[in-house]
């Protein structure tokens, strides 16, 4: 087993991107939106997940470089050992926050939402034993899963979205264009970072996939839906909460959940949005682990990154308690931290790397 | 840690270079047989003594010739063979046909000529020259044939011994179908696959297994449609084992399935005919153990476990019902009691008002939480399920009277458990007994539990943590290096027509493609178009 080739099929490569955008942005993003964008946050949306597409085209020519080889080789293939060890550092550095935040976010939620007796290192040990056992099981399982969960998610998605049908209310949507443009592009500044641009983790897996030179469509099929789940969920939150009331919740989408009644039969389904959150954030963090435990290999170059997986598991467990201590804690850590690293460390340094990398090849051929 | 696991590698290596030392000498033993020896005496002599004057061996010295010399012997177990073929063919043969023969021309040709000239009666006849294949041959039931004076014997097929007749089979019932089931006798079994498939390219290859028991084992596949890749593993795996007797396909399953370590069982096993020759033309290779009426087949997938035969003889949108129905079954069973911990002790704020304040109700008297509650009628259940297979038929009647009082009304009456909890398990238990596969049921018996444990620490959330361990768990699962949960993931648009739905027989014409990678479309048949209704109308006026 070990010894085989892994390979993922773009299907499952798409179905992972999926999960990885939906994953932890749903419950989360559309508070954040209707802070900066206020009832014009689906604007800020659709704009954001177009310019989110460009991204991935972008993400997928980088990948197109070197198919062979993973973001990391890349870079250092690109950079030289100094300034490319540096860049993969920061990198590295990126993904291990990246995956303490999103175990944050479920266990913040489950604290809060759900198991509020339950210690929350309690809640973060189980989940991160549950990715343990999956990115031990290898990529292959990972995607398999996610291929197996999908329909699951955007069914239940799709239901959720039909019984809230009956409480619109269009005038939340009004007045349009009140913050002018400028709050849209402020709320897009979080959403692309939030989950496109940390899609620069899949760079790391693109050289599994069967056909990559279908990587870019599996990348932009990916992008679209989730993206589209989230425009939806955003709007949604808007439409039924209004943006003042979204703005002050926490995890508006999972109170939307709430206040679905149908017939006195169906009511409250929030536990449906807690399943969709729930299985797109196991498979958002377990790629990212998986990310992690694999890139460490290569980078010490280990023959196998199973042992790796248990030591990095507790390291992110005992970040994510000690860093945050309240909610509050982890917000200004994002808002003044951790957005602007996402657009250096996947914006910013991806371009120099692409660009430098096309340089080269041109000087080879000339 | 480290240090500790290279021990044991080295203890483990000692041990395995311990046993190649003792293979290598019994491969002495057996490379160097002994011979027959020409005096049929000694011969009789040691075979007696090699099986310990066993009673059921039995040994006849006949005197052929005119001199005292030309002594032959027959030898066979009793019981293994057709008794009525050897004393009234071959013992009536030896002393009338033969005998007339060789008094003819005693002197001018040696007997064993005589005896290849003249046709013994039987249907095999082979020469054995050596005490060892005599001996194996005895005790599967053949006679030999032993002359004095000559190094050479004759083996006599002559197995006939009782055995059940085919009957009705007791697990995979169906209410349209063939209702031949396969029997204890391996012979019998490969026969009963051949009637289904006359065709040239089922190929039968027979190995024997057991250093002690010598079990027959046929491997049956399709020639040209099964994966070589597959056979090839399935035969590496089967030469493999090393163990003193194979009674039940179960054991050997054990010993050749790809991972030990699941509650899932990755090697389908059926007693059905009809399932087995399907199984075939699907590219499976089905396995044949010699003392039991369930055949294995291998790869299987875990979609084929929620499958019945009869499901290809109903209609198709009759059949893919049952089949989502088995599917809902599944996780029924899996999940309800889990389900019931969870909603009860964590999300009560899910249930309708009027539901709540009913359960509320009934709850009052029971002194346990859910947990307990569902723990003691789950563990219950299962004591009664274990004493209803296991007991002497007789006493049938008294279980179902006890465990009706035990899982019902008096259980209630007691304030022991609520009336909710009696109906959850009965769900469970009905929902169970759906899954056509045994081995599957007891799989989902196996993680209801663990199901349960996460249900009451964490709720619906360590439900959905156990779905995700047992879904990355089934994937990360192969059946003879075909992914076990294909062709659901990786996912496989041709294999959807037949898994967890089954479209009309004339849209089933790819086999399963990631078993038979290369050569995966059959025998095309267009949709069938009857006549307009209009023509039929004209002929009948």
């Amino acid at each position: 087993m070990k010894s085989q080739k892994i390979i993922i099929s773009n299907l499952q490569f798409s179905t992972l991107v999926v999960l990885f955008t939906v994953g932890s942005s749903i419950l989360i993003i559309p508070r954040k939106l209707a802070e900066a964008a206020e009832q014009d946050a689906w604007i800020s949306a659709i704009l954001t997940v177009i310019i989110g597409l460009v991204l991935v085209t972008f993400y997928s020519k980088i990948a197109g470089l070197h198919p062979d080889k993973h973001y990391f080789d890349c870079v250092k293939h690109i950079l030289g050992k100094w300034l490319g060890g540096f860049v993969i550092a920061i990198t590295y550095i990126f993904f291990f926050f990246l995956s303490v935040l999103v175990l944050w976010n479920i266990g913040d939620f489950l604290k809060t939402q759900i198991l509020v007796n339950t210690p929350i290192t309690v809640i973060f040990i189980l989940f991160m034993m549950t990715v343990i056992f999956g990115v031990r099981a290898g990529l292959e399982s990972i995607a398999r899963s996610s291929e197996i969960f999908i329909p699951w998610i955007l069914s239940l998605m799709f239901l959720t979205v039909i019984f809230l049908i009956g409480s619109l209310e269009t005038e939340n949507l009004l007045p349009v264009f009140e913050g002018g443009i400028q709050s849209i592009v402020y709320g897009s500044y979080y959403f692309l970072s939030f989950p496109f641009l940390e899609l620069l983790t899949f760079l790391m897996i693109t050289p599994y996939v069967k056909t990559k030179k279908r990587v870019k469509h599996s990348f932009m099929e990916g992008v679209l839906i989730g993206g589209l789940v989230l425009t939806i969920a955003i709007t949604f939150c808007i439409l039924v909460l209004g943006a003042d009331f979204t703005e002050r919740n926490s995890f508006p989408f999972y109170v939307l959940g709430k206040k679905v009644t149908i017939a006195d039969i169906l009511e409250r389904v929030e536990v449906f949005i807690a399943i969709i959150w729930f299985l797109s954030i196991y498979f958002k963090l377990a790629v990212t682990v998986y990310v992690l435990t694999s890139g460490l290999q290569s980078i010490f170059k280990l023959k196998d990154y199973r042992p790796l997986t248990l030591p990095i598991g507790m390291l992110i467990i005992v970040t994510a308690t000690l860093m945050f201590s309240t909610t509050m804690k982890q917000v200004e850590f994002s808002e003044v931290f951790f957005y602007p690293f996402t657009y250096i460390v996947c914006l910013v340094i991806p371009t120099t790397v692409y660009i430098t990398g096309l340089i080269k090849q041109k000087r080879k051929r000339a | 840690m480290k240090k500790g696991i290279q021990l044991r590698r080295v203890k483990v290596q000692k041990k395995q270079q311990q046993k190649e030392q003792q293979q290598n000498n019994t491969d002495k033993k057996n490379k160097t047989p002994i011979p027959l020896s020409t005096n049929i005496d000694q011969n009789i002599q040691t075979i007696k003594q090699d099986l310990g004057n066993s009673a059921d061996i039995v040994i006849r010295k006949m005197n052929i010739g005119s001199s005292g010399n030309d002594q032959i012997a027959i030898c066979y177990t009793n019981g293994l063979v057709d008794t009525k073929t050897v004393q009234n063919v071959i013992i009536k043969t030896l002393l009338v046909d033969i005998r007339e023969a060789y008094l003819q021309n005693e002197n001018k040709s040696k007997l064993s000529e005589l005896f290849e000239n003249h046709t013994l009666p039987g249907g095999e006849i082979t020469k054995v020259t050596d005490l060892d294949n005599s001996k194996h041959d005895l005790l599967s039931g053949n006679t030999i044939l032993l002359i004095n004076g000559e190094s050479v014997g004759f083996s006599i097929d002559t197995k006939g011994w009782a055995s059940r007749s085919i009957e009705e089979p007791s697990t995979q019932t169906v209410v349209r179908g063939p209702k031949e089931g396969f029997v204890e006798s391996l012979r019998t079994n490969t026969a009963l696959v051949r009637r289904k498939i006359k065709s040239e390219d089922l190929w039968i290859e027979q190995i024997q297994i057991g250093q002690k028991t010598k079990t027959d084992i046929a491997i049956l596949y399709m020639n040209g449609i099964v994966n070589q890749k597959i056979l090839d593993e399935v035969k590496t795996r089967l030469k493999r084992v090393q163990v003193d007797g194979i009674f039940e396909g179960g054991s050997l399953e054990e010993l050749i399935q790809d991972e030990t370590f699941t509650p899932f069982p990755t090697i389908y096993n059926t007693e059905r005919p009809d399932s087995a020759a399907s199984n075939l033309l699907e590219g499976r290779v089905v396995i044949i153990i010699d003392g039991t009426p369930f055949a294995l087949v291998a790869p299987a997938l875990f979609v084929q476990f929620l499958q019945s035969s009869e499901d290809y003889y109903q209609r198709a949108d009759m059949a893919s019902f049952l089949r989502l129905l088995r599917f809902v079954a599944f996780m029924l069973a899996l999940l309800i009691p889990s389900s019931y911990i969870a909603v009860t002790t964590f999300h009560q704020d899910m249930l309708p008002t009027t539901l709540l304040v009913s359960l509320a109700a009934q709850r009052e008297g029971v002194p346990f939480p859910a947990f307990i509650e569902a723990l003691l009628m789950e563990i219950v259940f299962e004591i009664l399920r274990e004493a209803g297979v296991r007991m002497p038929r007789a006493i049938g009647s008294a279980i179902s009277i006890v465990g009706a009082l035990v899982l019902g009304q008096a259980a209630v009456d007691a304030g022991i458990v609520s009336n909710v909890m009696v109906i959850v398990v009965s769900i469970t238990a009905i929902s169970s007994f759906v899954i056509p596969e045994y081995n599957l049921a007891i799989a989902v018996r196996l993680l209801r539990f663990f199901f349960m444990l996460l249900a009451a620490s964490f709720g619906m959330f360590g439900i959905i943590i156990g779905l995700i361990m047992m879904v990355i768990h089934l994937t990360s699962l192969r059946s003879f290096g075909v992914p076990y949960l294909s062709p659901m993931a990786p996912f496989n648009k041709e294999g959807q027509k037949d898994s967890l739905i089954r479209l009309p027989q004339w849209a089933l014409f790819s086999r399963p493609k990631m078993i038979a990678q290369d050569d995966y479309i059959r025998e095309e048949t267009p949709a069938p178009e009857p006549k307009n209704s209009e023509d039929l109308k004209g002929e009948g006026e």
